[in-house]
C-alpha cells in the first residue's frame, strides 16, 4: 500500500501517488530500458505508459514484508513489460487510457504528440551536410562542445547574436571559419572563449541561420 | 537522466543532442533511429577519448606492436629454416669438407672436416646455390693446389629427411661433374644415420660411406687414409647393394678411361692444349654410368657408349682442340642423352661461342694427331669394356 511504500521510501505522508511517480519518472524509465534492452522513446510510448501502470500496481500491492520497495517494484514493471511485449499484437488498447481512468496524471514532458519525423531527420541531414562541409563532423562536436552549462549558454547566445549579424554570417560561409578577431571586438568577448567552442558557435549558428526549426525548438527548450 | 535527439547512427555507438544542447556518445541499442527522441542515463554515455591525437597514438602503438609481433614471427621461422640442412654432401680431395643445402639447392653452411679443410675459410660461401657452391670450392682448392696432387675426389651424398628426390640428387650429380671435370670422381650415396655416424666420428660423410663397404685395412684408417686407397679399396669391393655398384662400376669405368687418357696422353705427346681437351673426354662416360642405376641397362649402355665414345672422340676432338674449357659440359650432356648423332651439333653450337681467341690455335696440329688417336684407342677400349661386362658379371 502507499502508506507502506511512503514508509520504505523515507519522504513524507502527505505525499500522494502523481507526485511519488513524478519523482520516480526516471527510475521507471530505466526499469523499462533494462528489460527491454531499448531506449525509451518519449513520444507516447506504449512502453512507458505500462510501466506506470506497472509502478502503480506495484504501490497497490507492496507491504514491508516484500523488501525494499524500488526492487520490487523494478520486478513488476519488469513482468509487465514482458507479458505486453508479448501481446503486443493481440491487443491495441491504449494504457494510456488506462493510467487515466485509474487518476494517474503523466506530465508533458513524457508524453510528447508524435509527430512526423521525416522534417527533423531531414534537418538533421542538413546539419551535418553543412558542418561537415566547414570540416568537421558531430563526432568532433561531442568531443569539443562545451561542457559546463553556462558556457554552453553563453556559446548559444553569442551564436544567436552572429546569426542576426549579415556581414558575420557570409564571411562564416565563405571564408569557412568564424571571423573571431572582428567578433572579440563587437560583442566584447574574450578570444580564447570563441576559440574553445568554435565548432559548437558554428553549427548553432548554422541552425539558427538555417532555419532548422525543430532542432532549433530543441536547443531552446 | 537526459532526454536527447538521436542526431547519428553508428554500428557501436550514436550521437545525441539532449534538450540542453549539448551532444552525448551513446551506446547503440536496437530500434534507434535518426530522429527519435529518447530517454537515456549517464551510464548509457560512452566515454570517448578526449583528442584526436590520443587515438592516433592508439592507432600508432597497435600498428607497431603488430610490427613487432610480425618481425618477432618472420626471424622465428627464418632462423627455424636456416638451421635445417635438406642434404649433406662430402667432397674428400686431401682437405674432407661438408656442404649442407636446404631443399631449394642453397648452401646454408660449408666447413673443413679435417684440419686440412678447416685451414680453408669457407665462411663467403653461403646461401648461393650448389652449383656455384661447388665451383666456388674448387677455386679455392686449386689456390691452395691441393689439386695439384690429388686427382681423386670422393664425393658423399645424403638427405637428412630419409626422403629421396632423384631430380635433386641428379641435379647435384651434374653439379659436381662439371665442376670436377678435370678429376676422378667416386659417388657414394648415404642416407641419414651415415651423416649422424660420419659427425660423431668426425669424418667426412663420403669417408664414413666408404668404410661400410671397403675391406678392414682401409676401414680400420678410414679417417686418414688417403683418397686414392679409399676409392681403389671400395672399387674392388664386389658390392651387391644398388648404390655401391653404381659406385663400382662407375670406379671401374673411370679406370676405362683412364687408361683411354693415357693412350692418348702418350700419343699427343702431352702438348698442353691436348691435356686439357682429353680430360673432358675421359669424364664424358662416366656421367653415363651413374644415371643408369639397373645393372642390364648399363651393360647395354656400354656397349653403346663404347659407340658414342668413338664418335664422340673423333667429332669432340677435332673440334676441342680449339675449344678450351667450356666444351666439357655441353658433351655431358649430349652423353646422357646418349644421342651420339646430337654431339657434333651441340659442338658446333659451342664452337660458335666467342669465348676463346685460342680457337685457330691447334686446329691443323690437332687434327693430325687425331688420327694416330682414333687408332689407338679403339682397340683398348673394346678391351676395357669387355672386361667391364666380365666384372659384372
Amino acid at each position: 500500500m502507499l502508506e507502506c511504500v511512503l514508509i520504505d521510501l523515507n519522504v513524507t505522508k502527505n505525499t500522494n501517488v502523481n507526485e511519488l511517480i513524478d519523482n520516480h519518472m526516471p527510475f521507471i524509465i530505466k526499469s523499462i530500458s533494462d528489460v527491454t534492452r531499448r531506449y525509451v522513446s518519449c513520444e507516447n510510448d506504449e512502453e512507458l505508459s505500462v510501466g506506470l501502470l506497472g509502478f502503480h500496481e506495484a504501490i497497490e500491492r507492496y507491504d514491508n514484508e516484500k523488501g525494499h520497495f524500488l526492487s520490487f517494484a523494478k520486478l513488476v514493471i519488469g513482468s509487465r513489460i514482458k507479458n505486453y511485449l508479448k501481446g503486443e499484437n493481440k491487443h491495441n488498447h491504449s494504457s494510456l487510457e488506462e493510467l487515466l481512468d485509474k487518476g494517474l496524471e503523466i506530465k508533458d514532458e513524457y508524453l510528447e504528440q508524435k509527430e512526423d519525423n521525416s522534417i527533423l531527420v531531414e534537418e538533421i541531414n542538413r546539419l551535418k551536410t553543412e558542418i561537415s562541409s566547414f570540416g568537421f563532423t558531430l563526432e568532433d562536436l561531442v568531443d569539443e562542445a562545451p561542457k559546463q552549462q553556462a558556457t554552453r549558454k553563453n556559446a548559444i547566445s553569442l551564436s544567436e547574436e552572429i546569426s542576426k549579424d549579415e556581414e558575420f554570417t557570409s564571411f562564416m560561409y565563405v571564408k569557412k571559419r568564424l571571423p573571431i578577431k572582428r567578433i572579440v571586438l563587437k560583442f566584447s568577448v574574450t578570444e580564447k572563449v570563441i576559440k574553445r567552442s568554435k565548432k559548437f558557435i558554428i553549427s548553432v549558428v548554422i541552425i539558427i541561420d538555417k532555419n532548422l526549426s525543430a532542432l532549433k525548438n530543441w536547443i531552446r527548450k | 537522466m537526459n532526454k536527447g535527439m538521436i542526431m547519428e547512427v553508428n554500428r557501436t555507438y550514436a550521437i545525441a543532442l539532449n534538450d540542453e544542447g549539448l551532444m552525448d556518445k551513446i551506446k547503440s541499442k536496437q530500434n534507434m533511429e535518426v530522429g527519435q527522441k529518447i530517454f537515456y542515463f549517464e551510464d548509457d554515455i560512452v566515454k570517448t577519448t578526449k583528442s584526436k591525437a590520443h587515438r592516433y597514438n592508439k592507432f600508432i602503438k597497435s600498428f607497431g606492436s603488430i610490427a613487432a609481433l610480425f618481425l618477432l614471427v618472420f626471424t622465428f621461422f627464418n632462423t627455424m629454416k636456416y638451421e635445417q640442412a635438406y642434404a649433406v654432401v662430402s667432397l674428400d680431395i686431401n682437405p674432407s669438407i661438408q656442404i649442407e643445402a636446404d631443399s631449394n639447392q642453397q648452401i646454408i653452411k660449408v666447413e673443413g672436416v679435417n684440419t686440412d679443410g678447416k685451414n680453408i675459410d669457407f665462411s663467403d660461401i653461403k646461401e648461393v646455390s650448389l652449383d656455384d657452391g661447388i665451383q666456388k670450392i674448387k677455386e679455392k682448392l686449386i689456390e691452395k693446389n691441393y689439386l695439384d696432387t690429388n686427382k681423386e675426389v670422393l664425393v658423399g651424398f645424403a638427405f637428412t629427411e630419409n626422403g629421396d628426390n632423384s631430380a635433386y640428387e641428379d641435379n647435384l650429380k651434374d653439379a659436381i661433374q662439371s665442376t670436377f671435370n678435370t678429376e676422378k670422381v667416386t659417388y657414394v650415396k648415404g642416407d641419414k644415420e651415415g651423416v649422424d655416424e660420419a659427425k660423431t666420428k668426425g669424418i667426412s660423410l663420403g669417408r664414413y660411406e666408404a668404410s661400410l663397404v671397403a675391406d678392414e685395412e682401409t676401414k680400420n684408417k678410414i679417417d686418414e687414409a688417403p683418397v686414392k686407397d679409399i676409392t681403389s679399396s671400395i672399387k674392388d669391393k664386389d658390392n651387391v647393394s644398388q648404390w655401391s655398384a653404381v659406385v663400382d662400376e662407375k670406379v671401374v669405368d673411370e679406370k676405362v678411361v683412364d687408361e683411354k687418357a693415357k693412350n692418348n696422353n702418350v700419343s699427343a705427346n702431352n702438348t698442353n692444349p691436348q691435356g686439357k681437351t682429353e680430360t673432358p673426354v675421359t669424364e664424358r662416360p662416366t656421367v653415363n654410368v651413374p644415371t643408369e642405376k639397373a645393372d642390364s641397362n648399363t651393360n647395354t649402355n656400354t656397349n653403346t657408349n663404347t659407340n658414342t665414345n668413338t664418335n664422340t672422340n673423333t667429332n669432340t676432338n677435332t673440334e676441342n682442340n680449339g675449344i678450351l674449357d667450356l666444351t666439357p659440359e655441353v658433351p655431358e650432356q649430349s652423353g646422357e642423352k646418349n644421342a651420339s648423332t646430337s654431339t657434333p651439333s651441340n659442338d658446333n653450337s659451342i664452337n660458335v661461342v666467342p669465348n676463346n681467341g685460342s680457337v685457330d690455335n691447334n686446329t691443323t696440329s690437332g687434327k693430325i694427331q687425331e688420327d694416330s688417336n682414333k687408332i689407338s684407342q679403339e682397340p683398348a677400349k673394346t678391351e676395357e669394356t669387355l672386361v667391364n661386362k666380365d666384372t659384372k658379371k
